[in-house]
């Protein structure tokens, strides 16, 4: 194909034209947090300044108030226990699905679309007398459950189109040579839809780390952290901005970092099926 | 699922029936059985059952200090008559379909230039990808603070190049528009990826044979890429409105559903009914009837993709 220097030139111009507009809200967001805390709400806005840790410190020091590192400890325990449920169970109903003659699985996996397009705020009433009922508010196991079950029908659909395309016979041969079909499960199909599984592992990641609703309303003490950042932003009327700022940088930067790491899959992920290349 | 990353498209495949007359062997109905325990268990206690439980909510009365277990439909005549709820869906409905041109609009373009990248694609890939990763509250946080009307940046921009500062979120039509530019900043890019893949997916051929043709830039959009790509189209376009229509993270924390009514998306009113602790018939109720309406507007999405199919 010819390309023009002037379409490129233009081409290049556009994309990084709103790669810049789309990144300064984060780069003003990192800017802020490690300004000292005087100079957070400077009008005209200090654009030079001795960058500090100041705000990193208040929002840790004990003395604050703030139970900012116990949160972040919490968003950490809620989104590994997640994300490992979910695949141990998914995957093993992925494979079922795929491989059994199970009767009817239409109906199974028309059940499970419509489960993942339930908005969650329609079981907000039942779940929360639910967690009352059995003393489970403010306890992470709560949260882990819950998340768990919003992100079951999405793993289990999108580790079944990788399966799909694995050849029957591969399970049959198996199965000739003697093999169960947890082993066929463990041995033979996880390293062929490792990618699927992982790009699964990664939009759970982010789904249970970034997850508000629930995180508010089934917690008091216990919480996450981005339920932690609102609460204060909403019960404070003097909000430390500086400390905010920190906050809300140890909750994004964590998850940004952690994206870009596995971008691969989440490609993967998010192509998959939808295009036929 | 939640308010999370808008999901990727994966489509279904069909699975083909057993043919008429096959048994399913014993063995392997156990194995069956074993392998989907775990997430039956899952779906079945904190889906099925809440979902149940909300229907049988709706039929009872109960708020504080009420306890009655049958009131028949009463609770959806309030619902349906309730200006405010219907109010709430309008907003949803506005806030999911501006949103959703926006975000198209703006990521068939950045699709089509990223297309024609050659070099530093991946690098601009990744950039571009940023902001959908961010947690949504915590990017309203942001907003809401670069939108305050005292020390916020953006009325710092507005007195610099003569203009008047806004007191932004508290007028009904700036802080609708700083909603749906929070959700265009955050979800633009999941369309800018997977239209971008579709496109290089199309078989170059086809394209150049229109080229040779003597098709422009323009035709050979409108009549060869553009149809070429309306089943990718239609399941990302699914896929977005089942996300925009569940919108709470941002509403919460950006304007929490004001000033006003003006931003209360359905899942704020819903939730401010519930009144977290009450444990209420009413806020059962709407959440019932949104999901039929959810069900409803997913249903005619799917049938237009069926419909492309065939």
């Amino acid at each position: 194909m010819r390309r023009s220097r002037r379409s490129q030139t233009l081409v290049y111009g556009i994309v990084i034209l709103w790669v810049l507009v789309s990144l300064a809200p984060v780069v003003w967001m990192l800017l802020q947090s490690i300004k000292p805390s005087a100079q957070v709400f400077a009008i005209p806005p200090a654009w030079l300044f001795t960058p500090s840790l100041q705000n990193y410190r208040d929002l840790f020091s004990t003395s604050s108030g703030t139970q900012f590192g116990h949160y972040l400890m919490v968003s950490l325990t809620v989104t590994i226990s997640t994300v490992l449920l979910t695949i141990i169970v998914s995957v093993p109903a992925s494979y079922a699905l795929t491989f059994m003659r199970v009767r009817r699985p239409n109906f199974w996996l028309i059940l499970i679309l419509l489960a993942s397009m339930l908005p969650p705020v329609v079981l907000l009433v039942p779940l929360f007398q639910l967690w009352n009922d059995l003393h489970l508010l403010d306890n992470p196991i709560a949260l882990i459950l819950t998340y768990t079950a919003m992100n079951i029908p999405f793993t289990v659909w999108l580790v079944r189109g990788f399966m799909a395309q694995v050849p029957r016979e591969l399970r049959e041969s198996a199965l000739v040579d003697g093999a169960g079909d947890g082993r066929i499960l463990l041995r033979v199909m996880l390293p062929v839809v490792r990618s699927g599984i992982a790009a699964a592992a990664i939009f759970t990641v982010i789904s249970a780390w970034n997850e508000l609703l629930f995180a508010v309303l089934l917690t008091t003490d216990n919480r996450t952290a981005p339920a932690g950042i609102v609460a204060t932003l909403i019960s404070d009327r003097g909000i430390n901005w500086g400390k905010l700022y920190a906050a809300a940088t140890m909750v994004a930067i964590p998850i940004i970092l952690f994206t870009i790491a596995v971008q691969r899959h989440v490609v993967r992920g998010f192509t998959f099926g939808a295009v036929k290349g | 699922m939640s308010d999370l990353i808008t999901r990727p498209a994966a489509e279904p495949t069909s699975v083909r029936p057993p043919a008429a007359g096959f048994k399913v062997p014993i063995r392997e109905r156990w194995v069956a059985l074993a392998f989907t325990l775990g997430a039956v268990i899952v779906l079945v206690g904190l889906i099925l059952y809440p979902l149940l439980d909300d229907i049988r909510l709706t039929f009872s009365r109960l708020a504080p200090g009420v306890n009655t277990p049958w009131v028949g439909f009463r609770n959806y005549k309030a619902v349906f008559t309730d200006a405010q709820f219907w109010a709430s869906v309008g907003v949803t409905a506005k806030y999911t379909l501006t949103a959703l041109v926006l975000e198209f609009v703006i990521g068939f373009g950045l699709a089509m230039a990223m297309a024609r990248i050659v070099r530093g694609g991946g690098l601009l890939r990744t950039l571009i990808l940023i902001p959908t990763m961010l947690t949504p509250a915590v990017a309203a946080i942001n907003f809401r603070n670069l939108l305050n009307y005292d020390s916020g940046l953006i009325n710092y921009f507005v007195t610099l190049f003569g203009g008047h500062p806004q007191a932004w979120l508290a007028s009904s039509g700036y802080s609708f528009a700083a909603l749906v530019l929070t959700d265009v900043w955050r979800s633009t890019p999941f369309f800018v990826l997977v239209l971008s893949a579709g496109l290089v997916a199309l078989s170059p051929e086809v394209i150049e044979a229109a080229e040779l043709d003597g098709a422009g830039g323009w035709s050979k959009l409108r009549y060869i890429q553009i149809p070429m790509l309306v089943p990718l189209i239609l399941v990302t376009v699914l896929f977005r409105v089942i996300d925009l229509f569940r919108t709470f993270d941002t509403v919460y924390t950006l304007t929490n559903g004001g000033p006003g009514n003006a931003t209360n998306v359905v899942a704020m009113q819903i939730y401010n009914d519930a009144d977290v602790g009450q444990y209420t018939s009413y806020a059962a109720t709407e959440a019932a009837v949104f999901m039929l309406l959810t069900l409803l507007v997913s249903f005619s999405l799917i049938r237009v993709m069926r419909s492309q199919r065939t």
